[in-house]
């Protein structure tokens, strides 16, 4: 009846993850509210908030190092913790989202070849000055062509679809193959290269976060705002996805169109986030896996946690590099941080029938 | 009755017929391919020159220091023999091992560095050249390197095999495996690799991206050890690992292990691999590729898969280099990336195209 | 059972590979170089080569008669290490007739000190080569420093292949740059590959006759040498980028000596010692307290030990980056570490950009490029723009000294730096209506 034991389980159940949610939500507003004070400008966190405060209330600062401070906290740190925010949340829900359509749990939203089209996009212009907008500064340029090569694949397993049936497993073979190509040209491109030329080429295949700034912060608000809204919508459609694909049709559902909408709206943007800060891996792959852990593999509900918890783990990272010396890129931590927990992952997973 | 048994043979001979027409027309591609690559190079040379000059050296007819001919012998010689005997040996080796992890694993995308030797390659190396190890030896292939290399890059190897008890030894979770070390071990490189000067990121990237550039005569004997070692072993096994396709259980009840088989698979074909990520980087899409092209021939059968993967891999390793060689700009063109560039849309054209699944 | 056999693979794969470290292990501790006694021998001499006797800058009968002298008072090479001019381990007349053969200009072998990194710690040693004698024609990795040497030597000619990048000033253009002239060796400034592919150097060497490859002394230059010594191509290395007076001389003296140009060497060597001369007088007299940061690419401060901070160094200025650590680089990115402009840790009066662009043929636009070097920082330092100069680094390196310590030293002004500048002009290009007071060599002007 109402109150049936089956019932009461799955409610305390239900609501087991709603607390969960409530609780990573709460350690992402900390988390960044304490990264707003965490700068490679020596600062303690109450130098740091008051100028906050300062600029907030419009009081305009007097000495040159509040000046600096100003600028520096304001004109960097903030939108580097907004953007942290919203670049995890992107990679995690497109992560989510890539592992239930492909069924695969090593899915991540670079699997379909985006990040070495993105990467060799972005060689062109670093190291051969070719750029396919013209006319644009050099940040400016690396980021709109990393964004239209990193459109190539998914434009190329739309057009595929549109002649062939395509099982999940072709649309990763096909990924695979392009990423093959991309990397051929842009090792191609990166031999040749000068010096100088390779380190920011490498660096940006790390990812790193050093380059945000205020304009970077619309685009990526989009990106962030597109990807949740339009997955948390289809995500009963995406569920019934993991049934299998003749499944999938006696419930009505027409899953490669399904999959490869979904694969165009992971590589747009997906594409957003890359473009301003290099393909920072880890993140698509792991923060869904650690979702699952807490929330299971109800999308409706997963995506949201899965964005969170991206949110919190390159917010996390983003902090720690910027406390260590050496201007590390955001990536090489995802990756140091991210492998033991994957490791982890596996262990925990060793029993369960998936893999 | 008698008469259909004897149609059956001869079906049978003609099946079996054209797959060792295949392996034997690979062959020849090979040795053909030597002789050519002889005459491809920065030197230039006719065929007739480049031939005469090898079979003089090989007969013992070594040109005086002091004469026009001891130039371009030392060329010929010291150069491009090692180098076309090293992307033969390489070739083949790199064909088999991608041969059977994808058997073993009973996965098309697995590749022999799917285990995680190339990381581990990496971070010997980088650790090497960061900190400035070089003991003699000319380029990216000095002897300091090429041992830190080989060391780390068999660490995945131990760890993954030392990780055993503690997984089903499954192929999934061993593939699982290897991306994890994989990628803990891509990790700690970038770490070192973010915090040193761009000339040294330039050099392991040099050393990194799949380049016969910097092939000696000290190169040769050991691969050419491991290699044949690798093949020797491997080749016996190959009806076993035909039976890895069942599952687990059913090979079980047929006779074999699956799971020791696998491991010790895996362990040999990593060393083969291993040896040659040590000394030229990472070579992509041999052992991936030319797998699946020799199986759409041949069909899946491991006992003519191993060699024609062996022979066809060969032969596509010394073309893919010479052509590296003959083309007119005035850069140089690593070999992985010809290979990528004629693999990829192989490998796309095999995808789209595919009628029968041969996995 | 499964668990005992995975346990002997692994026991198998570790004993394997600590043998593998004890070999290497044994190996590199037997690596051991030592410096040897002629490297002391030649610390001050001009021309390190072995039978030059008496350490000036030539090759002449003073030498020859030095060591006749020591021949008759019974002297041994290990007393006289550089008499022994032809390194067969005694002093004989033969060493006198290879020196003869030299002041002739005669074919022959010399034996002399080649600048090189052998131990791999950064700093330049001695390391004692063969080069046949004289030589006409040559490749070279082209760092833009050894292409004004060259210049300055009047060496265009004898070079028939070079790699480079892309970045060198524009006025060697229809010298070095020149495809029909210079072979293109590879699209690296340190690095040449012996037989590859078309852009390595074993044909050009047999269709030019090229005898020498002439590279730096840094250890990531020509990584491949043993590739040209085995093959008959001697390998010279030099100091191209030195600040240090007596280093430069032994360069221009080897290349005068090596290519039969000793008058025009001597002229060179004598015009750079009257401006470091006069460029060490000019700071000396002032005696202030000089803190720069250096910048070699766009939004990156050169810290530690490069080319670049030792120009300030030579100045007598300070790197107050050096009280800081950056890790292992030697350019650190500024957006990365804003501490750097953190006023409590670290205040410095001037950025100094050495940046490589087309100054002699005013192709440049220079505001421009002053402007985007500068941009980024100057939106966090302290002083912004003022104290930010962009100086070409494509010019010799009194040169470049001169036109830096213009801008440090109040009592230096940039005429005097052009002085010196045109008298390079002047004396050793071929192009006779540069006049580098026009030109943007330093910007802004001040």
């Amino acid at each position: 009846m109402m109150t049936s034991p089956e019932v009461k389980e799955y409610q305390r159940r239900a609501k087991k993850k709603l607390v969960w949610a409530a609780v990573f939500v709460v350690i992402i507003f900390l988390l960044s509210i304490y990264s707003l004070s965490v700068s490679t400008y020596t600062m303690s966190f109450a130098e740091a908030y008051q100028v906050l405060i300062n600029h907030i209330l419009g009081i305009e600062p007097t000495t040159i190092t509040d000046i600096i401070r100003d600028k520096i906290v304001v004109g960097l740190t903030a939108p580097r913790t907004i953007a942290a925010v919203f670049v995890g949340g992107v990679l995690a829900v497109c992560g989510a989202v890539m592992q239930s359509i492909t069924r695969n749990p090593l899915a991540d939203p670079y699997t379909i070849g985006i990040s070495s089209a993105a990467l060799f996009g972005t060689s062109l212009t670093v190291a051969l000055g070719i750029s396919i907008i013209p006319f644009l500064g050099h940040d400016v340029a690396i980021a709109s062509n990393a964004f239209v090569f990193a459109l190539i694949p998914a434009l190329a397993i739309v057009f595929v679809s549109s002649f062939k049936k395509m099982s999940p497993n072709m649309m990763i073979l096909i990924g695979i193959g392009m990423m093959y190509l991309f990397t051929a040209a842009t090792t191609f491109v990166k031999f040749n290269a000068s010096e100088e030329a390779l380190q920011e080429i490498y660096e940006w295949s790390l990812g790193t976060l050093s380059k945000i700034n205020w304009d970077s912060i619309l685009p990526l608000a989009v990106a962030f705002v597109m990807a949740l809204l339009v997955f948390m919508m289809v995500s009963n459609r995406i569920n019934v996805l993991s049934a299998g694909d003749n499944m999938s049709r006696s419930l009505g559902e027409n899953p490669i169109r399904l999959r490869v909408v979904c694969f165009v709206i992971v590589s747009v943007t997906t594409a957003i986030a890359v473009c301003y800060t290099g393909t920072i891996g880890f993140v698509g792959l792991v923060a869904p896996h650690i979702a699952r852990l807490f929330v299971g593999s109800d999308n409706k509900i997963l995506i949201p946690v899965s964005a969170i918890l991206g949110a919190i783990m390159i917010s996390a990272t983003d902090c720690l590099v910027r406390l260590l010396p050496g201007g590390l890129p955001c990536g090489v931590m995802t990756a140091m941080i991210g492998a033991p927990i994957f490791v982890f992952i596996l262990y925990k997973q060793r029993k369960k029938a998936a893999f | 009755m008698a008469s259909s048994v004897e149609e059956l043979k001869k079906e049978y001979g003609k099946y079996t017929f054209r797959k060792i027409l295949f392996i034997v027309i690979c062959i020849c591609l090979a040795v053909t391919m030597f002789w050519l690559s002889l005459a491809v190079g920065t030197r230039q040379l006719s065929l007739e020159e480049s031939l005469t000059l090898f079979i003089n050296h090989l007969m013992g007819n070594i040109p005086s220091r002091d004469s026009e001919l001891w130039y371009d012998d030392n060329i010929i010689w010291n150069f491009r023999v090692p180098r076309a005997l090293f992307a033969l040996i390489a070739g083949a080796g790199l064909s088999v091992a991608g041969a059977v992890m994808q058997g073993v694993m009973k996965n098309p995308l697995a590749d022999p560095y799917t285990t995680g030797v190339s990381s581990g390659a990496l971070l010997g190396a980088s650790i090497a050249i960061v900190l400035g190890f070089s003991l003699g030896g000319s380029g990216i292939a000095g002897a300091g390197i090429v041992i830190n290399a080989i060391v780390f890059a068999m660490i995945p190897v131990v760890a993954i095999v030392a990780m055993g008890p503690f997984f089903r030894k499954s192929p999934a979770s061993l593939i699982l495996a290897g991306v994890a070390v994989s990628y803990a071990f891509s990790s700690f490189s970038s770490l070192l690799l973010v915090t040193t000067d761009s000339s040294t990121l330039a050099t392991v990237y040099h050393w990194q991206v799949g380049t016969l550039s910097d092939v000696s005569w000290a190169s040769v004997p050991p691969v050419l050890a491991v290699e044949l070692a690798g093949l020797a072993i491997l080749f016996p096994l190959s009806n076993k690992i035909n039976l890895m396709a069942l599952d687990d259980k059913d090979a079980k009840s047929m006779g074999l292990d699956s799971e020791k088989l696998r491991m010790v698979c895996l362990v040999i074909l990593s060393v083969m691999a291993a040896i040659v990520i040590c000394y030229v980087g990472v070579i992509g899409f041999v052992g991936l590729v030319i797998p699946h092209i020799v199986r759409l021939i041949l069909g899946s059968d491991n006992k003519y898969l191993i060699p024609a993967s062996a022979a066809f891999g060969a032969a596509f390793l010394l073309t893919c280099d010479v052509i590296s060689r003959s083309i007119d700009v005035s850069s140089s063109i690593p070999v992985g990336v010809v290979t990528s560039f004629i693999g990829a849309p192989i490998f796309l054209a095999l995808i789209i195209r595919e009628k029968k699944n041969v996995w | 059972m499964a668990m005992n056999k995975n346990t002997k693979i692994v026991i198998a794969v570790v004993v394997i590979l600590a043998a593998v470290v004890i070999v290497a292990a044994v190996f590199l501790l037997n690596n051991n170089e030592d410096v040897t006694k002629d490297a002391k021998e030649m610390e001050n001499s001009e021309l390190k080569m072995y039978g030059n006797i008496n350490g000036d800058g030539f090759i002449d009968d003073k030498d020859t008669k030095i060591i006749k002298g020591l021949i008759d008072q019974g002297k041994t090479a290990k007393d006289y290490p550089l008499a022994d001019a032809n390194q067969d381990g005694k002093i004989s007349q033969e060493d006198i007739d290879l020196l003869n053969k030299v002041i002739k200009g005669e074919i022959c072998t010399i034996w002399h000190m080649n600048l090189f990194d052998e131990n791999g710690d950064g700093t330049m040693d001695y390391v004692k080569t063969s080069t046949k004698f004289p030589i006409s024609s040559i490749i070279c990795t082209g760092s833009s420093n050894t292409f004004m040497m060259f210049y300055l030597m009047g060496i265009i000619d004898e070079v028939k292949g070079a790699s480079y990048g892309s970045s060198i000033d524009n006025l060697f253009n229809d010298t070095y740059k020149d495809t029909n002239k210079v072979v293109k060796l590879g699209t690296s400034s340190q690095k040449i590959d012996f037989e590859d592919g078309k852009g390595a150097a074993s044909e050009v060497i047999h269709s030019k006759n090229v005898t020498a490859v002439i590279s730096d002394w840094n250890r990531s230059y020509l990584p491949n040498y043993q590739d040209f010594e085995t093959a008959g191509v001697d390998v010279v290395r030099l100091a191209a980028a030195t600040t240090d007076l007596t280093v430069m001389c032994h360069d221009y003296y080897m290349l005068g000596l090596l290519f039969q140009k000793q008058d025009r060497a001597k002229e060179v060597v004598a015009y750079l010692k009257e401006v470091m001369g006069k460029i060490d007088d000019a700071i000396s007299r002032e005696n202030k307290a000089i803190s720069a940061v250096a910048s070699s690419m766009t939004n990156y401060y050169s810290v530690g030990d490069s080319d670049y901070t030792a120009i300030i160094k030579r100045l007598n200025g300070k790197n107050p980056l050096d009280a800081g650590s950056w890790g292992g680089t030697t350019s650190i990115k500024v957006l990365d570490n804003l501490d750097v402009f953190n006023t409590d840790k670290y205040r410095y009066e001037y950025v100094i950009h050495l940046r490589a662009y087309n100054a002699y043929t005013n192709d440049a636009d220079v505001p421009k490029l002053y402007n985007d070097y500068t941009k980024t920082i100057a939106e966090y330092w302290e002083h912004k723009l003022d104290g930010q100069y962009l100086v070409n680094a494509n010019i010799p390196i009194p040169a470049r000294l001169a036109y830096v310590a213009s801008i440090f030293y109040d009592d230096i002004d940039k005429a005097w730096a052009d002085q010196i500048h045109q008298g390079f002009v002047d004396k050793f290009f071929a192009k006779n209506d540069i006049k580098v007071s026009e030109l943007p060599f330093i910007y802004p002007a001040a």
